[in-house]
């Protein structure tokens, strides 16, 4: 299923990083962040908040950091991606699209019937490895990706993005025992720690905090970032593995419903968006738009 | 158990396999979950040490470890004792390995009560049930030593996920040789004209004895072996309905786990699609929590020694 033995060998020499200039990654992020809105508002369901928190995650990973081929989405040396945070899958679908792995017009199937764009990634969609969105089940598929990597001798990376709350999941930290112990420096776990989880301040309903403590005591190498710094995001991710012989953990500070003034760190909105027809949706498009034609204007690329 | 059978130990043929199967083949793995020395996987160990994983206790871990692995190209074979695997790690198996279509072995050792007296918290007695529930899923239980190396040699070149259910201890190595593939097949193991046993895993050695009973009775009972519970083999239930002439009188099941669910249930929905009008009388452990003895003294207490076997199909085709 991952191993394509017929791939030409000018498509195996391909896989470096895109290494895509800061102000064009910005038009990116907004882009993607329009998509994810059309998208939630389109159909008038989906996870925002969290889609609107991870989206320069995702803009530096795809547009900077990792080698991959969107031409050939299951070459055998691309570095391997899980959105365990599975529920915020519109910001990976759009960020997909903009990337090249299929039309962007392929967005506007989100939860049709029979769609690859669901409520949670699955297989089938060019891009994505394998189904995820069951909270901590990402890490562990990951491992596997990682150990295997690590037995057949190859270079690749395995990211893998969870949500902060995700982290109270009792299997994270079986699998933070894992890939500290066998010194697993080709697993890197990012946490979008937007500060919110579905019913409150994760502070006030489960404490996670001090993670960084934590996963130093596991024999992580951890970084904090600012989730929404694109250049930030870029050289942290770039220094993969932060230290030779330890699994990376990159805490990236940031904003739920970021983009959104009035989404801006409010709870609900973690599995609503603005209901279609509403003022909010209309808001909503405009300060993404808005936001959208100001960097297209100062990148130079028109509209 | 009768003394007149001679025995195999589920898990010494499993170590067997699996050392066998690590020798020829390189994407082979096994993984443990600190019982590798219980599921008899330490040969494997020493045999194929790089590709041998004891993660520690954490099963959950484990098994989505397994998908990923499987993901790449690997072929991890999972074992743990039984509840471990299809309840405390269930949803890996489920979300990660099924939904993916992954190819991963689930071999699992203390099925039904063969863990006994351990206790429920280390009986498999609901993991046809669950197992079987889940799409993409295969779920095998051979009841003798040559079926073990038979299933699992077939799952590994199977696709996707499959559950191959072992037992514990010394359990009799009754004469159920498959011809042809085991998946989705089962095999005829005694004539029978009146009644139809059909028995999974270790039953199958107290179906025969208990055919044996009904003859001296004057009563003939065909046994079926099914180690194939999904995919059932759908040809062979039409043949037990009709016996070796008319109809059978009653169609029985037997198996080593809850009555919810597991090898009745997956007889029960094939019948029910052909309107078959024989009685099934479904026999297993009934819904509740087994409590401690020896795995003979508590299939006694449950009515699933030969004796009682051979009394209970006695006693409903005399009072239909």
């Amino acid at each position: 299923m991952c191993y394509h033995p017929d791939l030409e060998d000018d498509a195996r020499a391909m896989l470096e990083p895109l290494k895509t200039e800061t102000p064009l990654m910005r038009l990116h992020a907004a882009e993607i962040r329009l998509n994810v809105m059309r998208m939630i508002i389109g159909k008038g369901k989906g996870h925002s908040g969290g889609a609107l928190s991870m989206v320069e995650i995702l803009t530096a990973l795809y547009f900077a950091v990792m080698r991959l081929d969107p031409d050939h989405p299951h070459h055998p040396d691309r570095d391997r991606f899980l959105l365990s945070k599975g529920h915020a899958c519109t910001a990976l679908y759009a960020t997909l699209a903009q990337r090249g792995y299929f039309p962007v017009s392929t967005l506007d199937t989100y939860y049709d019937l029979n769609s690859y764009l669901g409520g949670h990634p699955v297989q089938g969609l060019p891009g994505v490895e394998l189904a995820t969105g069951s909270l901590g089940h990402g890490p562990p598929v990951g491992l596997g990706m990682a150990v295997a990597a690590k037995m057949d001798g190859k270079k690749h990376r395995v990211f893998v993005l969870v949500g902060d709350g995700e982290i109270q999941e009792g299997v994270v930290w079986e699998s933070a025992l894992f890939a500290a112990h066998h010194r697993l420096d080709n697993f890197v776990m990012i946490i979008d720690r937007n500060g919110l989880q579905s019913d409150a301040v994760t502070e006030e309903l489960l404490s996670i905090e001090p993670i960084e403590g934590k996963f130093r005591s596991f024999g992580w190498a951890c970084k904090t970032v600012d989730g929404h710094d694109l250049d930030a995001l870029n050289q942290v991710l770039s220094s993969v593995p932060f230290e030779a012989g330890k699994p990376s953990l990159l805490i990236a500070k940031t904003v739920k419903g970021r983009g959104v003034d009035f989404m801006e760190n409010v709870v609900t909105y973690h599995n609503t968006g603005p209901a279609p027809g509403t003022d909010e949706a209309r808001r909503a498009l405009e300060q993404l738009e808005r936001r959208r034609a100001e960097l297209a204007q100062e990148s130079g690329s028109g509209s | 158990m009768a003394a007149e059978w001679s025995t195999f130990n589920p898990r010494e043929e499993f170590g067997k396999v699996v050392v066998g199967l690590g020798r020829e083949r390189d994407n082979c793995m096994v993984l443990a979950a600190d019982l590798a020395r219980t599921c008899h996987v330490l040969g494997f160990r020493d045999a194929c040490p790089d590709n041998f994983l004891n993660v520690g206790i954490c099963e959950q871990n484990m098994v989505g470890m397994a998908a990923g692995l499987a993901f790449e190209g690997k072929v991890p074979i999972v074992t743990s004792i039984a509840p471990f695997i299809y309840m405390r790690a269930c949803e890996q198996v489920r979300t990660d390995v099924c939904y993916n279509n992954l190819h991963v072995l689930f071999v699992p050792i203390l099925s039904g009560l063969s863990g006994a007296p351990l206790g429920s918290t280390h009986y498999g007695t609901e993991d046809l049930a669950v197992m079987r529930s889940f799409p993409n899923m295969k779920v095998l239980q051979p009841s003798n030593a040559l079926q073990i190396e038979k299933a699992i040699l077939e799952a590994y070149d199977a696709e996707g996920p499959v559950y191959i259910r072992l037992g514990s201890g010394q359990e009799p190595d009754v004469p159920s040789q498959p011809e042809g593939p085991m998946i989705g097949r089962a095999i005829h193991l005694r004539e029978g004209a009146e009644v139809s046993i059909l028995a999974t895993g270790y039953m199958v050695h107290k179906a025969l004895e208990a055919a044996d009973r009904l003859a001296r009775e004057g009563i003939s009972a065909g046994v079926w072996d099914h180690p194939s519970i999904k995919p059932i083999d759908a040809p062979a239930l039409r043949a037990a309905l009709s016996g070796s002439s008319a109809a059978v009188k009653l169609i029985v099941t037997l198996e080593e786990h809850n009555l919810c669910g597991g090898f009745a249930s997956a007889v029960a929905e094939q019948l029910a699609k052909t309107g078959s009008p024989v009685p099934l009388e479904m026999m297993a452990i009934p819904d509740l929590f087994v409590g401690v003895g020896s795995r003979e003294d508590l299939l006694q207490l449950h009515h699933l020694d030969s004796e009682s076997i051979a009394r209970r199909i006695i006693v409903r085709i005399e009072t239909p």
